[in-house]
């Protein structure tokens, strides 16, 4: 499977079953839930390798009545993997923390090895070792598919690895590297407001009933 | 080896526990995040107690500790920090990305670990220790104001930071020069 197809079934699956649930994404996921027009109740971590895993726990804190779903990078992960031993200690009501296995720094860049590929890092043992409750592995899309609809609307707290083939190397010696937008250094700035407010509106419209 | 043994006990009081705690407790503050803090015992055992209803996170890196408060932001808390000198060094780029970049609203609270007798009564910048004497230029750097809490005299140093975050957004940071006190 491959990095649009998950990040579409998490995106649908929100969408249909899930549709008060934060998300929060980083690196490469961050790219493709833009590409999938999913922009609702999200924050990207940004430009903040491994932060995804600790700013989901802190929403997760203080809203446990509502799913948080953190889709996080391998490489990510890895740059904060005492995160996950802090989020199952804090432990979170109700937070699915998915990450985005493709093996690679710099996916669809230009696909660099990064640690933990041999001797292989497997994230849903480490998760389990840390003391999350639940944790699960993925590497084909119809399982992952049918699996999301009960994840997303079970309070819990889960690693969902999923295990994917990294996008096409696009940056070469035939291909020049592009600049940096300034949206990359904007966006979790203004998200902020938006996520925020819709977050409280949340709590206006349950105290009005 | 005992902590008398490293150097004799400190006789500089610094600012009690019940001052910090409930100052943050008026301020509505709802989470403390932290990595624990060597300057800061007596208040991480009060807020441990649950005496102000002031709920205490540990996470295992400031890097972390930074994230889950801007979560607890996100999610309508309100938040702060307690760490040490050399816990905000190393959370440096996360205070870039969530208090400069993002404004989220941040109080640090920042024991000078390792703050010599010697220099008790004199400004940290001519402490001989590089760890405390180079925490109010990093501060600088980075445009993050500062107030010192170094006695329960200085307790309106929490409402100056958190007025400061309240107004601008972003990052505000409390020193706490001396140990807190158990009282």
């Amino acid at each position: 499977m491959n990095l649009m197809e998950v990040c579409g079934a998490i995106s649908a699956t929100r969408k249909s079953h899930a549709p008060r649930s934060v998300l929060v994404s980083t690196m490469s996921a961050m790219f493709a839930f833009d590409e999938l027009g999913d922009r609702y109740r999200r924050i990207d971590s940004v430009p903040l390798m491994g932060g995804a895993v600790c700013l989901a726990l802190g929403i997760s804190l203080a809203r446990p009545d509502i799913p948080v779903i953190a889709v996080d990078g391998d490489a990510s992960l890895l740059m904060e993997l005492g995160g996950m031993v802090s989020v199952a200690s804090a432990r979170p009501a109700w937070m699915i923390h998915f990450v985005i296995n493709n093996a690679v720094q710099f996916n669809g860049a230009v696909n660099m090895t990064r640690p933990g590929c041999s001797p292989r890092c497997e994230f849903a043992a480490v998760a389990s070792a840390a003391g999350y409750t639940r944790s699960l592995t993925f590497t084909s899309i119809s399982a992952l598919q049918a699996a999301l609809p009960r994840l997303l609307t079970e309070p819990q707290l889960a690693m969902v690895e999923l295990k994917i083939e990294p996008n096409a190397q696009s940056i070469g010696a035939d291909r020049t590297q592009p600049y940096v937008p300034d949206d990359q250094f904007d966006r979790m700035r203004n998200a902020v407001p938006v996520l925020r407010t819709a977050l409280s509106n949340d709590h206006h419209q349950s105290e009005r009933g | 080896m005992s902590v008398t043994g490293w150097g004799g006990p400190s006789d500089a009081l610094g600012p009690s526990a019940s001052g910090v705690c409930l100052r943050l407790k008026a301020a509505g503050v709802s989470d403390v995040v932290t990595v624990p803090d060597f300057v800061q015992f007596s208040v991480h055992e009060r807020l441990q107690s649950g005496a102000d209803g002031i709920r205490q996170i540990f996470t295992c890196t400031e890097d972390q500790a930074i994230t889950t408060a801007a979560g607890l932001y996100l999610g309508g808390r309100r938040p702060i920090l307690m760490v040490q000198n050399q816990g905000l060094h190393k959370g440096l780029n996360s205070l870039r990305a969530i208090c400069i970049d993002a404004r989220i609203p941040l109080v640090f609270l920042v024991g000078q670990f390792g703050r010599e007798q010697e220099n008790m009564g004199h400004s940290t910048r001519e402490s001989r220790r590089n760890v405390v004497r180079l925490t109010e230029p990093i501060l600088d750097a980075c445009n993050v104001p500062y107030w010192a809490l170094d006695d329960d005299d200085q307790l309106a140093s929490l409402d100056h930071a958190l007025a400061h975050t309240n107004k601008a957004g972003g990052a505000a940071a409390v020193l706490v020069g001396r140990y807190t006190t158990w009282a």
